[in-house]
This record gives structure tokens, sequence and C-alpha cells, in this order.
């Protein structure tokens, strides 16, 4: 019985420990001058903290901005380098540097397009494991970020800034290469990508993706977005064809391609890659009409935020590719002196 | 009772560990406790002050003020009372928006001339000195790369098919009308609605379109649109319609800065405009016209040069004019323009000092 009581008034003493193990103060009292000690002071648009013992960019933009991808951010507001503990940091708590504008010229996000892989043999539309390996080893250890469509178009609406060094990939149509040889690399580097499939191509045949492939990327990753239900040009008429029928069929070709992968899984597709790039003013309507939030050509060349979220530019990677020939496709900014 | 005591003993253990995780789970932080060194906080501001403060005025000295401000803003949360951190933010405040004004201004006037190239870069200043300037993004995002859409007031008993064969030539084209406007096909839409008309081009034709990914090869030059619209500012260019190749070369430049083609279409056309310019005596129009030639083109320096000597001459001489009709403030402010075009004008000079003090001694005479 007293046992009992004794671990009872315990567990109250435990009750008052572990309130106090939640709480450690942000200002205290020094030992010695009895002078107050701050280790972080928070005011309205930013963040004051002294960095501690094991800290890094990164593990301030968890604590402080909930997202380790927004590290990049608090290093360029304080002068880069290397965090050592004892150094101030301001956490900026409202964006700064929107569109990468600078006096000097501005950011461009180059948009990487993909279609197919092989483990040996390539062609013009087929880049071999080797050379799609070491094109992300070479992003990766050139200080590159991958970004995700949504943080591109925030950037291209001027809402949040990315990192100086984002590109973004994306794979074209649904062939079963990018799961076989793409996908593994991508998960490996850890490197977010866009698979816009043509759903009329996602048959689960011997070179194509099925559906529980394609479930399987997104569920680890992989955003998936529309290349059209056929890949018929969104641009061109056959012969014979009304104007009437071809509005018809550029409507459907888009619809369809939108409801299927909601169908198959369950996702909201806001992205369109134009079937072999072409557009015009009458399909960027009734994209528009239909809720998209952009769409990408394959004209070669970075974006800059101005550039029209309805001809977003892409380049493509060919499978005869040099790295040098690659590399000259990640240009990270316009120079270009503001008056 | 030695059952019961276990009874307790196991009680009394299971509420130590269970007043454990509520005491941890009443009281933690949702993050992990910051790991940091704490400072006596009079040390701890100064660290921050003195190196923003430096920041600061490093940043005001390359003239980036709007760099200069965001730090002055650290300085000023660490110092809310501080007189002098105050009026220098005021003043660098001003000095943005003021900035930020006068080249979306420039800006504005360079779109109306369709000088598109030119009106990105000042809509980019604009930005670039107040980031919440919403109409210069509006004209970089909208305007610049041009809309979807034509706007259509509906007259009185119009219908859809009326609109169609008026905005399109071709009455069967009401379905589109009905399709973006969410109306019905047989709609009489209601006198003075706002329709919006998505705007058509060409459509290519083809016998069989491709279905193949293999037979793609997508171009590494520019897509079709802008190729036609290379192709179209070369027509102008050759027919020498100036103008026209200059707003279809700017339209390329607006989507692809870095368009060599387009780049070279404009320094040609912006250099035989200026000297057709030059010949008819438009001075002030031939200067805009060079404005857009490569700096390194031909003789366009020589030509930039005489354009504005000409034009020092002409407010010159209509300052000479006003000073002759008893107008001293009209002639000063014509030898003053006279000046920044020729600062080496000494007639405009000499002329405007003498009328300056004619002005002074005829105020003090009153």
């Amino acid at each position: 019985m007293k046992k009992g009581l004794y671990w009872a008034g315990i567990g109250v003493l435990g009750l008052f420990l572990g309130a106090c193990a939640g709480l450690e103060t942000k200002t205290g009292t020094h030992p010695q001058t009895a002078a107050p000690i701050i280790q972080e002071r928070v005011f309205e648009g930013f963040v004051a903290v002294i960095a501690g013992e094991g800290d890094t960019w990164s593990s301030l933009a968890v604590r402080y901005l909930n997202d380790p991808g927004l590290d990049w951010l608090i290093s360029e507001f304080n002068g880069g380098g290397n965090l050592e503990p004892g150094r101030g940091v301001i956490i900026p708590r409202k964006p700064f540097g929107l569109g990468g504008l600078e006096r000097q010229g501005f950011q461009t996000v180059p948009v990487l397009s993909y279609h197919q892989f092989s483990n040996q043999e390539s062609n013009r539309m087929t880049v071999t494991k080797a050379a799609f390996s070491e094109q992300m080893n070479f992003l990766k250890e050139n200080g590159y970020r991958v970004v995700t469509l949504e943080q591109l178009f925030d950037f291209l609406d001027f809402n949040k800034p990315l990192p100086p060094k984002s590109v973004v990939i994306t794979i074209d149509d649904g062939w079963k290469s990018a799961y076989e040889i793409a996908f593994p690399i991508l998960k490996t580097q850890g490197f977010p990508a866009t698979l816009f499939v043509y759903t009329d191509l996602i048959s689960g045949s011997e070179k194509t993706l099925s559906w529980d492939q394609v479930k399987e990327m997104a569920e680890n990753g992989l955003d998936i977005q529309c290349h059209t239900k056929s890949h018929l040009d969104l641009t061109a008429v056959e012969k014979n064809v009304s104007f009437r029928d071809y509005f018809s069929r550029i409507e459907e070709d888009l619809s369809a391609c939108t409801s299927m992968i909601k169908k198959k899984l369950d996702r909201k597709t806001d992205y369109l890659a134009y079937p072999f790039g072409n557009t015009n003013q009458l399909v960027i309507s009734l994209l528009i009409k239909q809720g998209y939030r952009g769409a990408f050509t394959v004209k070669r060349g970075g974006n800059p935020f101005f550039v029209h979220n309805f001809r977003v530019n892409r380049s493509m990677i060919y499978g005869d590719y040099t790295l040098e020939k690659f590399k000259k496709n990640l240009a990270v900014f316009q120079e270009e002196v503001l008056p | 009772m030695r059952p019961r005591g276990n009874a307790l003993l196991y009680l009394g253990s299971i509420t130590f560990w269970f007043m454990i995780f509520l005491g941890g789970c009443a009281e933690a932080p949702p993050r992990r406790p910051p790991a940091l060194t704490p400072l006596p906080a009079e040390e701890f501001n100064r660290l921050f002050i003195e190196k923003f403060r430096n920041r600061a005025q490093e940043f005001e000295q390359k003239r980036d003020w709007p760099q200069a401000l965001q730090h002055w803003e650290i300085v000023r949360g660490f110092l809310p009372d501080d007189d002098s951190v105050r009026e220098k933010m005021e003043t660098l405040r001003q000095q943005t928006t003021t900035l930020a004004e006068q080249h979306f201004s420039k800006g504005a006037a360079f779109f109306q001339k369709k000088a598109l190239v030119q009106a990105r870069k000042e809509f980019l200043a604009a930005l670039y000195y107040n980031p919440e300037h919403k109409a210069a993004r509006e004209y970089l995002k909208v305007k610049i790369p041009g809309e979807e859409y034509t706007i259509y007031e509906v007259k009185k008993g119009e219908t859809l098919k009326e609109i169609a064969r008026k905005k399109y030539g071709d009455p069967q084209k009401d379905f589109l009308i009905a399709y973006f406007n969410d109306l019905k096909l047989n709609a009489r839409p209601v006198p003075k609605t706002i329709v919006r008309l998505p705007i058509l081009e060409p459509l290519k034709t083809k016998e069989k379109m491709e279905t193949e990914e293999e037979e793609y090869e997508p171009p590494e030059r520019p897509q079709s649109g802008q190729e036609e619209l290379l192709v179209l500012a070369q027509g102008h260019l050759a027919a020498r319609r100036y103008k026209e190749c200059l707003t279809a070369a700017e339209k390329v430049l607006a989507g692809d800065p870095a368009n060599k083609q387009a780049k070279g279409l404009i320094t040609e056309a912006g250099y035989l405009q200026g000297k057709g310019l030059l010949q008819a005596k438009k001075y002030g129009d031939a200067l805009i016209a060079f404005n857009r030639v490569d700096p390194g083109y031909r003789d366009i320096k020589e030509a930039i040069l005489f354009a504005k000597k000409q034009l020092s001459e002409a407010h010159y001489l209509q300052g000479v004019k006003y000073y002759s009709d008893q107008e001293l403030e009209k002639a000063i402010k014509e030898w003053e323009t006279a000046l920044i075009h020729d600062p080496g004008h000494s007639k405009a000079k000499r002329d405007m000092e003498s009328a300056r003090a004619l002005l002074q001694k005829l105020k003090e005479v009153k």
C-alpha cells in the first residue's frame, strides 16, 4: 500500500519533471552577472538567433520556417559560408529576392525534358542510363537544386523565391524506361521530377508504363501531369475536318487526360506539356478555362519569372548529348543590367 | 493483503510513466528545443546591430537601395526608437518609390510605342525598386506577352452568330463565344454585356498528323510561332516597313530575350528608321529609333551625336523665338533642353544665363 502511494507520488513528480522538460526558456538569467541572457529574438519580419553547436542552415530552416528546403534562403540572407556556433543569424520571415531580380539581371530556371532511357544504346530521344546518371550526379555535385513544378510556378507568379541554381526535371509520354531506369536514379539522388503522361500510352505493354507503375512512382515523389490523351498536335487540323470538330477534339484531348489521371490516381492535374511543344492562343484559352496553372513548350532556354505561364520553355536533353552539351542547358542567370 | 499491495504497486508504477508521458506532451514545444549559445541581451543586440548596419551602409555605397533598406529594417528591429535609423529608412523608402515610379512611367511610354524590349527593362527596374509594384508585374506577365482574349461589348439586338461573323468572319464560330463565356448557343446576350473572344491563329493543316513519338524531333531553333514572326519581321525590313519590323522582332525578344536574330533585326530596322527620320528632320524620333540599335553598329555613335546636336539646335532656336516674344521662362526651358542634348552648346548656355539674370532683375523690380 505504502509502496503504491510512493509510486503515485513519484508519478506526480514525473508530471512536474515532464512539464519542465518541454520548456527551454528563450531568455534567462546569466549565472554570474544576473543580466538577462538571450538565445533568440522574434521580430515582426524576422527572427534573430545565435547559432549553436551542431546547427546547420537546414536545421534552422526546419526550426523556424518548418521547411528544410529553405536553408538556402537563410544562408543567402546571411552572406552564406559555414555556419559556425556563435554566429548571429537573421531568419527572414517574409519572402525576399522575388523573381531572382538583381540590378545586373535576373534568375532563369531551366526545365529539362527527357523522353526515353535505355541501358546501353542511345538515339536522339533515348538517353542511356550512364548518361542520365552522370547528368544527375553533375547537378548534385555542383549545387543545383531540383525543384517541383509547384515551386517553379510560385516563382513565376512572383510569390516565392527559388534557390539561385534551381532546375526542373520532366519526363514525357509514359515509357517503361522512365520507371525502370530514370526513377531509381532520381530516387537515389532525392530529386523530384514530373512525368507528363499521354494517357493512351499507359497500357502496360512491353515498352510502356502500366497505371500500377505510374501509381508507384506517384507515391514515391514523382509528380504526374498531363501530356494530353492522344498526343496529337493541338495546333494542327487534318484536311477536311471542320473547325468545330477540331475544337471538340482538342477539348476532349485535354479533359480526358485530366479525368483519367484523376480516376486512376485520384490526383488533380495543373500542368500540361504540349505534344510536340506546339500551342496557340486558342489552346491556351482552353487550358485557362479548364483551370490549368501553366503549360510547357519545347522551346530551348531558361525561364525568367516573367515568362508566359502557358509558354514555359523546356530544353530537350537528347541521347547524343555529351556532359558539356548538357551543361549548356543549365543557365540560371541572364545578365541584363537594369536601367 | 499481498495481492492488493501488488495492485497498488502496479497502479503507482503505471501512474508514474503515464504522468511522465502526459507531462512531456502537455508542455513540449512542437519543434525540438534549440541548442543555442545564449548571450547577455546587450551583447546579443550589439552583435546584430553592428553587423547589419555595416552591411546596410555597404549596400548604400553600392547604390543598391532596396538591399540597403532591407538591412536597415533589421537594424530598426533592434533600435525602434532611433530617429537616425527611422529617417534613413524613410529617405530610402522615398528614393525607391520614386525610382520605381519613374521607371514604370518610362516603361508605359515605351509600351505605348510598342518598344517592348525597352518597356520590359523599365518594368523590371520598377519591380526591382518596388517588388510590390503590381502594375509593373501586370505589364511584364500579361500585357507584354499579350492576352489570349479580346474584349467585346455586345450591341443591341446582336446574337452570338452576328458577333462571330463580325469578329471571326464566320457565324459558325458562335459556339466558341458561347463556350468561353458560359452562354447557351442560342443565347441573345443583353446589350452592353462584355464577352471574351478567344484569339484565333491560323491552324496548321496536315493530311496525317504524327502519332509516333519516334518521328518527332523537336527543333533546337525557335518554335514555329516565333519563326513566323521572324520571317514576318524580315519581310517588313525588306519592304522598308521598319515600324512593323520592330514590332514583330520585339515580340520575339519579349519571349526570348537572347534571340540573336531578333536583336539583329531590331538593330538594322532601328538604324534605317532613324536615318530616314534624320532626313525628315524628325530628330527626336530619330533618337528614339537609334536607342534600339546595338551601340557598336556601323556609325551609330556618330548618328546619335548628330541627332542630338540637331535636336539641341532646334530647341535653341525655339528658345530664341520665345525670347523675342518676351516669354523668358519658356525660352529658358528650351535652352535647358538644348543643353541636355548638347552640353557644349555655348550659345544656349550664354543666352540662358543672360535670360535668367534678366528674369531675376525683373522679379526684383516687381
